[in-house]
């Protein structure tokens, strides 16, 4: 009399085990568990969005216009607090944001991310350091760290460059002009991770969006106004002022909405 | 019994007229018809050097040995000209490093161009638009302009599809480069497929100077080494030349549209030829064009997308001086201060770009 039951109570336990064996496979994400994102990067010139070439923005009281904004983001996740953790789904490795070929407004589509709630989003600046090793010729022709991309590999670094700031500056209001260029690049100016918090909604079947507002302004003003004159390249080991003070300010000179 | 014999003979006169179908198949003397022919495509692999990805190759437009070598023949075949006087190699001659050495090109009859012709070399990795004003976006769309443009092949399509179709071997290259079934199928389409497939066959040997030292095979001259130094600013000692932000490594070129500062105008629609603006009609785009490949710099001469500079020395000059002012001249363009030294250091590294090799690929030579 007892083995029957012993034995039905093991067929029972087999059982139950096996169910909650499915549950787990359930908490993969399946198609009905994800949505699509699209996160839309914007720039701005302070309070103005960023026209290129035809506006000139005031810069210390002279005049300021701007042919060439881009930068890599990558290492993109969402994050959720729960109780005194955060629990983080990693939505983008690596993508080139590239303003001035997209007249400003840049769109990237992302496709399976896990429905739900979030408490913000966590990103990185340029390219990190194990994809920052690597050269064009290593990726397929389209990846953005590919061929389409080499302006933005530098061999004389070894390394990627993160952004490109170019504009010109008239210094005396008489076309007097100093050109500038900011091509930061090298594991060391690597900024990241940076975390930004908000309340993202992701929801089935709707058009979810994550809005980046960069604000070039304050990339070049924020912890004091960068001396362009005296400081108007980043290309090569002893220029390094520039490419510091552009690196520093992204992370205060982004915002999500 | 009389029912079953019946069927036994229809079914006799089923099978045989059946066999009948078939020898009639078999008969030669169908118009045109290329199936006897085996089509047996055979993929073509490219070897490229250590620092460039895999040759890029649209799914539509795989590359076969067959492929290949029609393309090939097509591109050295002046049947492709009004007068059977020249072929796309004539101004592409593997000797002039894939250009033709002149300022701008002579079409059929001595006919004036407007533009120097450009080097086919690594064509299969310029991804962001063709020719100088990017206003095509693949090899097959480029290769089927030329026939018709009148400073060119000044030919027709219909007339060559109909040369090519009762052509003595053609028909068979066709077939077994595309498995057509029938010579009616030679197309301007399949064309410039296969003269595609030979141009993304072009690709650098991988051993110019250049590229010896960077696989760690062989060391600059002092001169080369400096010259390297200012061209991707990588010495704090040494000016800044900036090529490099605009003819990057690996293929020195990146591909995009500038205005490096050849003219001087005063407004930006002044540009004897717009360039970039004339396909954009965005006006910070006239005067812009795309930056070509230096590799086998050496070969190319004259300079410029009107050939403008005979010479490379003529080259540096412009770059040292800072160019032209316009609305849009790049923020790179600027007086470098270069010395005499400074500048036969950086032509001493433009040589180093040079790769014979490539040239004389005996894959890439006229096969008649
Ligand atoms: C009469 C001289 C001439 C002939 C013949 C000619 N080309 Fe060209 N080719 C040129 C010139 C000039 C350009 C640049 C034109 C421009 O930018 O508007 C050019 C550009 C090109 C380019 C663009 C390269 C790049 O980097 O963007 C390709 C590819 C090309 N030619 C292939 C061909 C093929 C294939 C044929 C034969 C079907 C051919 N050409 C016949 C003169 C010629
Ligand atoms: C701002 C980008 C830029 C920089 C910097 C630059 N170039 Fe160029 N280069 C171009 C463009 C664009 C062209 C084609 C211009 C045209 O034909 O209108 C060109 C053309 C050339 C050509 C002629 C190529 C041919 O096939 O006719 C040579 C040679 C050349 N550059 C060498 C150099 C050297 C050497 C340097 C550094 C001193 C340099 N470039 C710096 C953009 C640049």
């Amino acid at each position: 009399m007892r083995s029957p039951l012993l034995l039905i109570l093991v067929l029972f336990i087999f059982i139950v085990g096996c169910g909650s064996d499915d549950e787990v496979l359930v908490c993969e994400p399946t198609p009905s568990t994800l949505t699509t994102v699209d996160l839309i990067f914007k720039a701005q010139f302070g309070s103005e969005p960023l026209v290129f070439n035809t506006t000139t923005y005031d810069y210390e009281g002279m005049g300021m216009t701007i042919s060439k904004f881009d930068f890599y983001i990558s290492d993109v996740s969402l994050f959720k607090n729960i109780g005194g953790a955060t629990e983080q789904t990693d939505i983008l490795d690596i993508e080139f944001v590239d303003f001035t070929q997209n007249n400003n407004l840049v769109t990237l589509e992302l496709t399976e991310v896990p429905l739900g709630s979030y408490d913000g989003i966590v990103f990185s600046i340029g390219v990190p350091s194990d994809l920052n090793g690597q050269q064009p010729g290593d990726f397929s022709v389209t990846h953005p760290l590919g061929i389409i991309n080499v302006g933005h590999h530098w061999a004389a670094w070894d390394s990627y460059i993160f952004s490109k700031i170019e504009g010109r500056l008239d210094t005396t209001g008489n076309q007097d002009f100093t050109n500038f260029s900011y091509h930061p690049g090298t594991n060391e100016l690597f900024s990241g991770p940076i975390e930004k918090n908000a309340s993202i909604e992701l929801i089935a079947n709707n058009s979810n969006t994550i809005n980046f507002e960069v604000d070039l302004e304050n990339i070049f003003i924020n912890g004091g106004s960068l001396d362009i004159q005296s400081f108007p390249d980043s290309h090569n080991p002893d220029e390094a002022t520039g490419a510091i003070h552009v690196m520093d300010n992204f992370p205060s000179a982004i915002s999500i909405n | 019994m009389r029912i079953t014999f019946l069927f036994f003979l229809a079914s006799l006169i089923f099978i045989t007229s059946c066999g009948s179908d078939d020898d009639f198949v078999c008969q030669p003397g169908v118009p045109g018809d290329l199936t006897s022919i085996p089509y047996d495509p055979v993929p073509h692999e490219v070897a490229v050097p250590f620092d460039f990805p895999p040759v890029p190759v649209p799914p539509n437009n795989e590359l076969t040995n067959d492929g290949v070598n029609l393309g090939r023949h097509l591109f050295y075949d002046p049947i492709l000209s009004v007068d059977s006087s020249m072929a796309c190699a004539h101004c592409h001659l593997p000797g002039g490093g894939f250009t033709d050495t002149l300022e701008v090109s002579l079409g059929v009859g001595g006919a004036v161009g407007s533009r120097s012709s450009m080097t086919l070399i690594n064509a299969a990795y310029y991804l962001n638009g063709l020719f100088w004003d990017g206003r095509v976006q693949s090899l097959e769309d480029q290769a089927l302009l030329p026939v018709e443009d009148p400073v060119e092949l000044m030919h027709q399509w219909s007339d060559v599809e109909f040369l090519l179709q009762n052509h003595d071997e053609y028909p068979t290259m066709f077939r077994k480069a595309f498995g057509i079934t029938n010579k009616s199928e030679i197309s301007k389409e399949l064309t410039a497929k296969a003269l595609a497939q030979f141009e993304r066959c072009i690709v650098s040997a991988g051993n110019s100077k250049y590229d010896q030292v960077i696989s760690l095979n062989g060391f600059f001259s002092p001169s080369e080494q400096n010259g390297f130094d200012m061209f991707f600013d990588s010495s704090s000692i040494l000016p800044d030349a900036e090529c490099g932000h605009c003819h990057n490594a690996p293929l020195f070129t990146t591909n995009e549209y500038f205005n490096n500062g050849l003219d001087s105008v005063v407004s930006l629609f002044d540009f004897d030829d717009p360039g970039l603006g004339g396909i954009t009609m965005n006006e910070f785009d006239y005067g812009k064009f795309r930056a070509p490949t230096l590799r086998n710099i050496e070969f190319t001469a004259p300079y410029m997308h009107d050939g403008r500079f005979q010479t490379l020395e003529e080259v540096i000059d412009h770059y040292n001086s800072g160019g032209h002012f316009a609305d849009n001249l790049d923020p790179l363009i600027n007086p470098l201060g270069l010395t005499e030294e400074n500048k036969a250091d950086l032509l001493a590294f433009l040589l180093t770009l040079s790769d014979t090799t490539t040239l004389q690929n005996p894959a890439y030579q006229n096969p008649f």
